[in-house]
Parts: C-alpha cells; structure tokens; sequence
C-alpha cells in the first residue's frame, strides 16, 4: 500500500495514515470492498507500531469510511461522493475560521485577510 | 500472555522489583542502561535464576511449568552449544524442539552466508548474535523474549533483525514479543509499548505511539522558561543555551507558544531525559 | 534427549584423535605389561574422563544458561548424562577385553583367561567405572568448566588419601585389612563382586539426586 510516513513531521503518525488512505479513496485507488492490510501487515511495511496503525483504523471506521469484519479484516465502504465534499467544505471552513481568529488575536483587519486571500488566489 | 507480579530479586548491590503485562499480539520493549536489570528480569523470567518473591504468569501457566518449546528466547552474548559445528547444533535443535523448522533455519542460514562446518565460536559476535535469534524464531513459538538480540550488529544487520521478528509477528498475531535494547532506534520502528528501567525498577511506562506523537522536546531559553505554562513539563535539564524540557503535551505548547521551538521526540533524547533531567 | 546425545557425540568427536592415542597407548602399554587385568584397570577410568569433559563443554561460558532455555527438564539432561556413562562404560570395556585378549594370545597362544575370575574382574572394572563416574558427575556440575579440573584432582586426592589413611590405621592398629581383602577375594569372590555391584549402583542413584539438587539449586 502507497503510504509514506514523515516521522519528522509534526502530525501525528496516525494522522498521516487516515489522510493517505482518505486521498486514495478520493481519487478511487482505494474502491468500494477493496481490503486494508492487515495491522501488523502495515506495521511491517512503515515500520511502525501496531497500535498506531490501529488507531488509524479505528479512526477511519468511526468516520464511515471502513469496517471491519472480525477474522476477516478492514475493508472499505461505499464512496458517498457528497459526504466527502461536505467534509472538505467543513474542514476549508475551519481553517478559514482559524485564520479570522488568529487575525482578530494578533490585530490584522478583515479587509488585510481578503487582500491576503485575493493575492493567494492568483498565485 | 506475560504477567509479571511484583518480582523482586536481591543481590548484594542491586535490588530488583518489577511488574509488567504482555497481552497477546503485542511487542513491549525496555530500555535500560547496562546494569540496570534487564538482564536479570529475563533470566527470572525464564526460570534461570530464583526469585525472592512475587510471582510470573507465562502463557496462562506459572512460570515453571511452561513449555519452553512455545518460547523463543536470546541472552545477550551468550551462545547455544558453542563447541558445536553449526551444522551439529542444527541436528541437536532438530531433535530437541518439537516444531522446528528446518527449511526456515537452513534457508536463511544460506542467505547469511554461515558456514555449516564450523564451530561456533569461530563466528564473529555479529554472526553469533543472528544465529540466536534466527533459533529463538525457528521453532514456531508463541511468545519471544530477546535480550538484547542486536548487540554487536550493524546498521544493516540490525534493520534485518528486526525484519525479522516483523515478519515472526506478522505471521501469527497472537504472538508476543519483550525485547530490551540499549539501541533506542530499533525499538522505535518495532515496539508497541516501551518500559523504562533504572536501578531495578520500572521508571517510565508508554505507548510508542503516544511517545512519537505527543511528547516532545521544549528547547527554551532563560525567559522563556520562565514565562511558559509548566504544567506539562515532565523533566526538565538546564543546558548551556537555557533549557531543555520533555512535555507529553507538545501540541498543547505548539498552539500557544508558536515561537519556541519543539522537537521531535525520539528514543534517545526521552531516554537521556528521563535518567538526567529533574 | 536425542538432542542431548547428538551434542555428546558431536563433543567425543572433537577429541577423537586424543581418545584414540590413549587407546593406542594401552594397546602398547599391555603389549609390554603382559598381565591383561592391567588393561581393564587403565581403561575403567576413561568413561568418567570423557563424561567429565562432556559437562565441560555444556557448562563454558554461560553453557547452562543457554542449555536451560531449551524444553530440557533438568531430570532428562542428567539422566541422558548417566546413560552416556553406562554407553561408555561397556564401550571401553569391549576395548579392554579386545586389546587383553589379543595381547593374552600372543603370550599364551590360548583363550583360557576367559574363565570366571576374568569375567567377574570384568564386571568389577565395569562397577568401578560407574562408581568413578557417580562421584565425578555432581562435582562436574557443581564447579562448572573452569573450576571443575581442580575440583577433580582434589576428588580424587581426598579418596586416595582416605584409602591410604584407612590402611595405615588399620594396620597401626594391628588389624591386617590387606590379608583380608586378600582372603575374601581367594573364598568369596562372588561375594565381593556382587556386593561392590550393589553398592555402586546405590552410589550412583545417590549421586543422581545430589546432582538434581545442585542443577536445581543453581543460578545460571
């Protein structure tokens, strides 16, 4: 499975995990039934712990993304298209969200975060 | 799959005392320096050595009664039949383990390139040091128990090690491994949980997950020690450019001190901390 | 146990070349002598020598340590050490009767030493072998590789030294112990060989347990 780890990053590695095996099931590498490795298959392969890629899973199966069958393995769910873009949307909120609060904090102006905005949307 | 109760051993300058749990399908570690007991909870462990009190739980029996042949076991620096040619102490493992397995054994054997004909302790410490483990794994076993199994290894030798008891893990999950390192980095990629041992006693005790992902290494100046929220500091050690800190909370000062600078934790820096740091 | 003997035999090969020099030696050494008992007597004690040497190689550098991680009860690693005694006890002993006899023929040109005397002084030699053996096990085992070599002249100086002790003192007191032996052996052979069998196999099940209790006693 194409997953790479940047264990000098500051995301937590489980993080890394659930968003890799998110952007796969976006662009469809990862489809509807298709079956994760098994915990320790991928602990192997990214040489970590077993707890970590536990954590990943159980965090994709509390979102709906994956289930897992006990004996058999985890396994991917139906893509629901608009779940997923509703999501994004709730994320992009967020960290615009963020960037307002942060802006109010430190004294930067509304109208400085849409010209920052604007200027980021050309580049 | 391990339960150890209150173990407690005394020799006549060391004292130990000791309680651990290995579930099923979980791989613990313990660092430790040199003397600090490791060695000698293994070999209580394995019946080596007597205990003054407490009590250990192995594979659901108490500890003297197990099957050895459901452990796999190393010692660090230390041999199996020595005076033996390799290939005789394969005929002496043959036939004396239950479930060995020959092809397995041969085959890396081959691949590591060991000259049958010779005799043990003609081989380099390196060498010695894989033909352990590759017995401690070539007999179906259903729990490991390594004392320092990279011991005099290189980086390569090392990685291929713990391949290996990867690999063992890999193919039953039920089985469990305790390994003790003083070489933090192989147990950082391999361990699920780590134990921290000093003078005898367990001093630390953590997930590697959380280990990775939520402690972290404040690097602070004079000031800044001083102004921070300390209510996460863990252990902290005076250094020449101000302080070092060890927090299990390094997203907590990443939000609110975006300025000072965190790095991340590995094994060693955690180790060094715990042992030298208030 | 197969193990065990594999391991054994694997550690009686490393030294054949020294084995079959002693053998060698007491093939000459009866050529010259011309008395066969001699030969009997020189090769009874080559069971416990190599046993001896056997528990050397188990116990060097942390040797049990290791042994004992291995599915071994400790009463299967001594009883295999005792039957490779008996193994090796009627091994030297076929050698014995073999060299004797071919070195008894040149001299006689005839096989009449094979008669009942010769036979039981074969079983003596037997007995005394396992006796050797039942002393040298435990302390073998108790002193370990390094220490034991020591411990063996000490064992066996003490016995020479008592035997010695117990005949000057019996002769001081007046008491011929020597015409004794002498008189039992010419009327009751059967009687001393019979109760020296007993005995030796009583020493060897006591040395059995007190070998169990020191490997079970000990910290590896």
């Amino acid at each position: 499975m194409r997953i790479i780890i940047n264990h000098s990053s500051m995301i937590p590695i489980y993080e890394q995990i659930v968003d890799q095996i998110k952007k796969q099931i976006n662009n469809h590498t990862l489809k509807e039934n298709d079956a994760l490795p098994s915990v320790r298959s991928l602990a192997k392969e990214l040489q970590i712990s077993a707890l970590t890629v536990k954590k990943a899973y159980d965090f994709l199966e509390s979102e709906g993304l994956t289930k897992t069958i006990h004996g058999k393995g985890t396994f991917i769910l139906a893509v629901n298209e608009e779940n997923l873009l509703e999501e994004a949307r709730k994320e992009i909120e967020d960290h615009l969200e963020k960037a307002l609060q942060k802006g109010k904090q430190v004294g930067v102006s509304y109208e400085e975060i849409k010209e920052m905005l604007e200027l980021l949307m050309e580049e | 799959m391990l339960k150890v109760n209150h173990v407690q051993k005394s020799y006549s300058h060391f004292h130990l005392d000791c309680s651990l749990e290995i579930k099923s399908g979980s791989i613990t570690g313990i660092i430790g320096k040199n003397g600090s007991g490791k060695t000698t909870l293994f070999k209580a462990i394995l019946n080596l050595i007597h205990i003054d009190s407490g009590d250990i739980t192995l594979l659901d029996k108490d500890y003297k009664e197990v099957d050895k042949n459901q452990i796999g076991c190393t010692l660090a620096n230390i041999s199996l039949c020595e005076y033996l040619k390799l290939k005789d102490l394969i005929d002496v493992l043959k036939n004396t383990y239950q479930d060995f397995d020959l092809d397995y054994f041969l085959q890396k054997c081959k691949q590591y390139q060991f000259p049958l004909d010779k005799k043990i302790n003609e081989f380099s410490t390196g060498m010695k040091a894989k033909i352990n483990v590759l017995i401690a794994l070539s007999h179906h076993a259903s729990f490991l128990i390594l004392d320092e199994p990279t011991n005099g290894l290189d980086v390569l030798a090392r990685e291929e090690i713990i391949d290996l008891i990867r690999e063992f893990m890999e193919e039953d999950e039920n089985r469990s491994v305790l390994i003790s390192s003083h070489i933090s980095s192989d147990l950082e990629g391999l361990c699920d949980d780590i134990y921290m041992i000093d003078d005898g006693k367990f001093i630390f005790h953590e997930t590697t997950d959380c280990l990775l992902d939520q402690y972290g290494l404040l690097k602070l100046t004079d000031e800044q020690f001083n102004q921070v929220d300390p209510n996460y500091f863990i252990k902290t050690r005076k250094e020449n450019y101000g302080y070092a800190v060890l927090t299990n909370q390094k997203q907590f000062y990443r939000e609110n001190y975006p300025e000072i600078i965190i790095e991340k934790n590995n094994f060693d820096t955690l180790f060094y901390m715990m042992l030298r740091g208030e | 146990m197969k193990g065990l003997f594999i391991k054994d035999f694997s550690y009686i090969k490393e030294s054949k070349l020294l084995f079959l020099f002693l053998v060698l030696f007491g093939f000459g050494a009866s050529y010259f002598y011309k008395n066969p008992t001699f030969v009997l007597g020189y090769f009874s004690i080559f069971p416990s020598i190599i046993l001896m040497s056997t528990i050397s190689y188990d116990s060097i550098n942390h040797g049990f340590t290791s042994l004992f991680t291995l599915p071994i009860k400790k009463e299967d690693y001594l009883k295999q050490k005792y039957s490779l005694g008996i193994l090796l006890g009627l091994l030297f002993l076929f050698f014995a009767i073999c060299i004797s006899s071919i070195g008894y023929y040149r001299i006689q040109q005839s096989f009449h030493f094979l008669n009942s005397d010769f036979l039981q002084g074969c079983l003596l030699t037997l007995t005394f072998s396992y006796f050797v053996i039942a002393i040298v096990t435990p302390v073998g085992i108790y002193y370990e590789a390094q220490r034991s070599q020591l411990a063996m002249i000490i064992v066996f100086g003490g016995i020479f030294a008592s035997v010695a002790l117990i005949y000057f003192l019996t002769k001081f007191i007046g008491f011929d112990l020597e015409t004794v032996i002498d008189s039992l052996i010419e009327n009751n052979f059967s009687l001393v060989t019979f109760s020296t069998v007993i005995l030796t196999f009583i020493c060897n099940i006591i040395s059995y347990h007190i070998s169990l209790k020191l490997l079970n006693k000990k910290e590896y």
